[in-house]
C-alpha cells in the first residue's frame, strides 16, 4: 500500500478515495482516447455543422459520435433524453469498469449516485408539429387553434426531456443504483457539489461506494443562444482570434462531456484490492458575482480555493497541479493571488482551450485528466497557461502530487476540490 | 441541527400562519385556473397563489434581477423573506458562512416564446437565426429558465455568500435541498443555510406536459374535491404553485445568538427506485429505504416515529405504494401511526412540496395538531392506514417523517423533531 503522507488531510478512517474514472468528450469516448488526443495536441473544437447556428463560424467541442450503450430503454424515451443519456451511461460504465466493481459486488442500496446535470433544453422537433398545425394563413400562430387542438401534436414525452433528473434516474435504473442520491444543477460548480455530497455520504457510512460526476449541456441552438446572450461566447465576426497564452481573455466555446468518478472509503477499497488513484482531500465553495454579473468574482474564487486548502490542511505551496475550471480572468487572478507564480508554481492546465467548457461535467473531466495523465510535460502548451513562455516546460511526472480542481459557474457560484494522487497500487 | 425560521406561500396562504390555519380548517386551495387558457384541456384546475401575496424584491435598483426572476423565484423570495425575518438572520454578520440550497426547475417557455424562438420560415424548417438578434428574444427568458440563476439571485438578495446549490430532483427536490443543507452545516462548511424549494408550473407549456402524460386529475365533481389522496376515487394529482423555506443552523450557534428554535432536523435519507422512469417501484422499496435512511440518520428506530407527513399525491400508484412502504418500515405499528397529506388541500407544488410540508409539519408539532387529509370519502382497501381523514386532530407528537418521492424514482425523507431544551 502506498505510504500516507504526513500532511494528509483526514484521519485514516475518514479518508475517501477515488478508484474509478470515466469520461466521454470531444476528443474521445474513454479516458484513454482523451489522453491520447490531448498528448497529440489535438483540439476537440470544430465548427458546428449539425444544426443551423444562424451565422456561420460558430465552434464547439461536440461529441460527434457518442458511444452506444446497449440498454432496454424504449427508443421514444431515449429520444426524449437526447445526448445526455449516452454521455452519462458511457462515462458511468467506464468508471465502474475501471474500478473493478461488478454488479453483484455491492447491495444496490449501498451504492450512492450523485451528479451535476447540465441544463436541459426542449427539442425543436417535439414542438414543431403543434405550431405547424396551428398556423394561420398568414403564417402567424393561431392561438385558438393551438389551444384547442394544436397542442395535442406536442410530443407526449416532451416533459421528460425538460426534467434534469430523468436521465440521471435512467442511469440509476440501467446500473441498478438504489442508494443515496442527488442531482445538482446545472453549471460549472455542480460536478464538485456532487463529489462533495458523495464524500459526505461515504464518510457517514450511508453508502459503501458512490458514483459522482456530471454531464454538460447538449449543444443546441438554445444552448448556443443562451451562452451568446449571456456574453459567454461571442459571434464569430467579433472574435479576436487565439486566446492569450495565460488564459486571460481567451475565447470561450461550449463543450460536451460526461464524466464520472467512483469513490469509496479507503478501508473498503483496500479490502477489495481496488486500485486507489487518489484521496479526496478537501472542498471549498463560495458564491458572489463579479461586477459584470457574468462570472464568479475573484474574491469568491479565492474563498473557494482557500476553503479547499483549509479543509485539506495544505498550504498553497503543496499544490502541484491546478486544473482551471474556466478561461475567465477572475480565476487566473484568484490563482495569482494565492499561489506564488515563480518557478516553484504549480503546473496549471486549462483544458477548456481544447475541450471547451463542459460546465457541470468540467471539473470531473479535469479530475480524470489530472489523475490519468502521469507526465504533465507531454501536455501541449496550448492548454498549459503556466509556467509562461520562457519559464521552462511544465513539471512532471507527478505521481503523488496534489491537484486543485476548480469549477466555476457563470452565475457567481464556484467550487474547488483537492485530490492527492497515489502511486496507484494498494495491494 | 435546528430550524430557526420558516416561511411559505401557498394556494391557501400568503405565509406560514395563514397556510397552517387554513389547512387546519381543511380549506382547499384548488380552483379553476385563471393564469392561462385551459379551454379544451382535460384538466382545468390547479392551486394558484394570489398575485398580491408575492413579495416585491427587497432591494431597489435591481431591475436586472427583477427581469431574471421567474414566478417560481418570486414565490421563493416571499417564503425566504418570512423565514429569515423569523430567524432574525439580518443580525448575523458573517455572511460568508450563510449558504442557500434550493430545489427548483426553472421557468417553462411560454407559447409566445415558442413562436419567437422558432419563427417559421415557410419551408418546414425553423429559422433560429433570429434567436440572438437584439430585440427578438430577451436573454432574460433564458435566465428565468435556469434553476441555478434563482439560487444565485437569492444569495444576492439575502446577502448569503457561502455554499450555494441547486437541486433538480423533481418532486423530491425541496426535501433534498433541506437534507443537503443540513449536511453542509454538519460538515462545518456553513453556519447557516437557507433551504427549501419553489415551483410554478401553472402556465400552458408547464401544465400541458403533465396533461400529455396523463398525470393530472381529470375526473372531479368540483375543483376542491379533485385532490383526494388515499381515497378510492382518486385519479391523478392536482398541479399547484408555491414555495417553502427553512433556516437551518447548528444548535450551539442558534443558542449562542439567541435565535428562536422551532424544531430539529434529526435525519435525512434518500434513495433511487431504479425501476422505471414513469412508474414507482411496485413494492415501494425505494420509498421504504429513504424512510429507513432518515430514521437511521437520526439515530432512532421505527418505534420512535409518531406521525408521517405523506407524499400523498392523489395518484393511484403513489398512494398505494407509499402505504405499502410505510407498512414495510413500521410493521404492526403502521395502522396506529397517523399519516396525512397536505396535498389534499394545497395540491402538488413539485419542488416546493417537500419544503412546504416540512414547514407545516414543524408547525403541527409545535401546536400539537395533525393536519387532515381532506376529500377522504371512499376507503381504498389497499390504502388502509389512519390518514387523519377530513378533520385536523389534536395530538402531542414529537418525532415525524416527511416524505417526498420524485418523478423518475428519486426518493427523499426528512426526520424532524420537536425541539425540547
Amino acid at each position: 500500500m502506498t505510504a500516507i503522507p504526513e500532511s494528509s488531510s483526514f484521519p485514516l478512517t475518514d479518508r475517501i478515495v477515488i478508484t474509478g474514472l470515466g469520461a466521454v468528450c470531444s476528443l474521445g469516448n474513454s479516458i484513454m482516447e482523451i489522453g491520447r488526443g490531448l498528448r497529440s495536441g489535438k483540439s476537440g473544437i470544430e465548427e458546428i455543422t449539425d444544426f443551423d447556428t444562424g451565422e456561420p463560424g460558430f465552434s464547439a467541442a461536440q461529441v460527434k459520435n457518442p458511444p452506444l450503450i446497449k440498454t432496454d430503454i424504449h427508443p421514444q424515451l431515449a429520444r426524449s433524453m437526447g445526448k445526455h443519456l449516452s454521455l452519462l451511461l458511457a462515462s458511468t460504465e467506464e468508471a465502474l469498469c475501471s474500478s473493478g466493481i461488478r454488479p453483484d459486488m455491492f447491495d444496490p442500496q449501498d451504492i450512492g449516485f450523485f451528479a451535476g446535470m447540465g441544463m436541459v433544453d426542449y427539442h425543436v422537433e417535439d414542438l414543431l408539429p403543434a405550431v405547424l398545425k396551428s398556423l394561420s394563413r398568414g403564417g402567424d400562430l393561431d392561438y385558438d387553434r393551438f389551444f384547442f387542438s394544436g397542442y395535442q401534436e406536442i410530443y407526449p414525452l416532451w416533459p421528460l426531456g425538460m426534467l434534469n433528473n430523468v436521465v440521471f434516474c435512467q442511469a440509476a435504473i440501467h446500473f441498478g443504483l438504489r442508494g443515496e442520491n442527488c442531482v445538482f444543477s446545472p453549471h460549472g460548480d455542480a460536478g464538485i457539489q456532487a463529489v462533495a455530497e458523495a464524500v459526505k455520504v461515504l464518510r457517514e457510512g450511508k453508502a459503501k461506494v458512490a458514483l459522482a460526476g456530471g454531464v454538460s449541456e447538449e449543444i443546441s441552438p438554445l444552448s448556443l443562444a443562451r451562452a451568446r446572450l449571456k456574453g459567454m461566447i461571442r459571434p464569430p465576426e467579433h472574435k479576436s482570434g487565439a486566446g492569450s497564452p495565460e488564459g486571460a481573455a481567451s475565447e470561450i466555446v461550449l463543450g460536451e462531456c460526461g464524466a464520472m468518478l467512483v469513490l469509496e472509503p479507503m478501508s473498503g477499497a483496500i479490502d477489495r484490492g481496488a486500485n486507489i488513484l487518489a484521496r479526496v482531500a478537501g472542498f471549498g465553495f463560495s458564491c458572489e458575482k463579479d461586477h459584470r454579473g457574468s462570472f464568479a468574482s475573484e474574491q469568491a474564487i479565492i474563498s473557494a480555493i482557500e476553503g479547499a486548502l483549509s479543509q485539506a490542511e495544505l498550504g498553497p505551496g503543496q499544490i502541484e497541479l491546478i486544473m482551471f475550471g474556466s478561461l475567465s480572468q477572475n480565476e487566473m487572478e484568484a490563482v495569482r493571488e494565492i499561489f506564488d507564480m515563480d518557478l516553484e508554481a504549480p503546473v496549471m492546465v486549462a483544458t477548456a482551450k481544447t475541450l471547451g467548457e463542459a460546465l457541470a461535467a468540467g471539473p470531473i473531466l479535469n479530475t480524470a485528466i489530472g489523475l490519468s495523465i502521469q507526465d504533465l510535460a507531454v501536455l501541449p502548451r496550448a492548454i498549459c497557461p503556466y509556467p509562461p513562455t520562457g519559464g521552462g516546460a511544465p513539471r512532471g511526472p507527478s505521481n503523488t502530487g496534489r491537484v486543485l480542481i476548480n469549477g466555476i459557474s457563470y452565475e457567481g457560484r464556484c467550487a474547488s476540490m483537492i485530490v492527492e494522487k497515489t502511486a496507484g497500487e494498494t495491494k | 441541527m435546528v430550524v430557526t425560521g420558516y416561511g411559505m406561500v401557498t394556494p391557501i396562504g400568503k405565509d406560514s400562519r395563514e397556510t397552517f390555519e387554513n389547512a387546519r380548517n381543511g380549506v382547499s386551495g384548488i380552483d379553476f385556473l385563471s393564469s392561462f387558457e385551459t379551454e379544451g384541456l382535460p384538466c382545468r384546475i390547479g392551486g394558484q397563489v394570489d398575485d398580491s401575496w408575492l413579495n416585491t424584491l427587497p432591494a431597489k435598483g435591481l431591475q436586472g434581477i427583477e427581469k431574471c426572476s421567474s414566478r417560481g423565484l418570486k414565490l421563493m423570495i416571499s417564503a425566504v423573506s418570512e423565514a429569515v425575518a423569523a430567524a432574525r438572520l439580518d443580525l448575523v454578520e458573517d455572511r460568508d458562512r450563510i449558504g442557500v440550497s434550493l430545489g427548483y426547475h426553472g421557468e417553462n417557455p411560454s407559447v409566445e416564446d415558442m413562436l419567437l424562438l422558432y419563427r417559421y420560415s415557410g419551408k418546414d424548417a425553423w429559422d433560429v437565426s433570429g434567436l440572438t438578434k437584439n430585440g427578438v428574444y430577451s436573454f432574460f427568458n433564458f435566465f428565468r429558465r435556469k434553476p441555478d440563476v434563482a439560487t444565485s439571485i437569492l444569495s444576492i438578495l439575502f446577502d448569503c455568500r457561502g455554499s450555494n446549490l441547486t437541486i433538480v430532483s423533481a418532486c423530491a427536490a425541496g426535501a433534498q435541498a433541506i437534507g443537503e443543507a443540513a449536511g453542509i452545516i454538519r460538515e462545518g462548511k456553513a453556519d447557516v443555510m437557507i433551504a427549501g424549494g419553489c415551483e410554478s408550473n401553472l402556465n400552458f407549456s408547464g401544465f400541458v406536459g403533465f396533461v400529455l402524460i396523463r398525470a393530472l386529475s381529470e375526473r372531479y365533481s368540483s375543483p376542491e374535491k379533485a385532490s383526494r389522496p388515499f381515497d378510492r376515487k382518486r385519479n391523478g394529482f392536482v398541479m399547484s404553485e408555491g414555495a417553502g423555506a427553512l433556516v437551518l443552523e447548528s444548535l450551539d450557534r442558534a443558542l449562542e445568538r439567541k435565535a428562536p428554535i422551532f424544531a430539529e432536523v434529526l435525519g435525512y435519507g434518500s434513495s433511487a427506485d431504479a425501476f422505471r422512469i414513469t412508474d414507482v417501484h411496485p413494492r415501494g422499496e425505494g420509498a421504504a429505504f429513504a424512510m429507513q435512511g432518515a430514521i437511521a440518520d437520526a439515530g432512532l428506530t421505527c418505534a420512535d416515529i409518531e406521525y408521517i407527513n405523506a407524499h400523498g399525491t392523489s395518484t393511484l400508484q403513489n398512494d398505494q405504494i407509499e402505504t405499502l412502504a410505510i407498512k414495510k418500515i413500521l410493521g404492526e405499528r403502521a395502522k396506529k401511526i397517523p399519516v396525512s397529506s397536505n396535498k389534499s388541500m394545497i395540491g402538488h407544488t413539485i419542488a416546493a412540496a417537500g419544503a412546504i410540508e416540512a414547514g407545516l409539519t414543524i408547525m403541527g408539532m409545535n401546536r400539537s395538531v395533525l393536519l387532515p387529509t381532506i376529500n377522504y370519502e371512499f376507503a381504498d382497501p389497499k390504502c388502509d392506514l389512519d390518514y387523519v381523514p377530513n378533520r385536523a386532530r389534536e395530538l402531542e407528537h414529537g418525532v415525524v417523517l416527511s416524505n417526498s418521492f420524485g418523478f423518475g424514482g428519486q426518493n427523499a425523507c426528512l426526520c424532524l423533531g420537536k425541539f425540547r431544551r
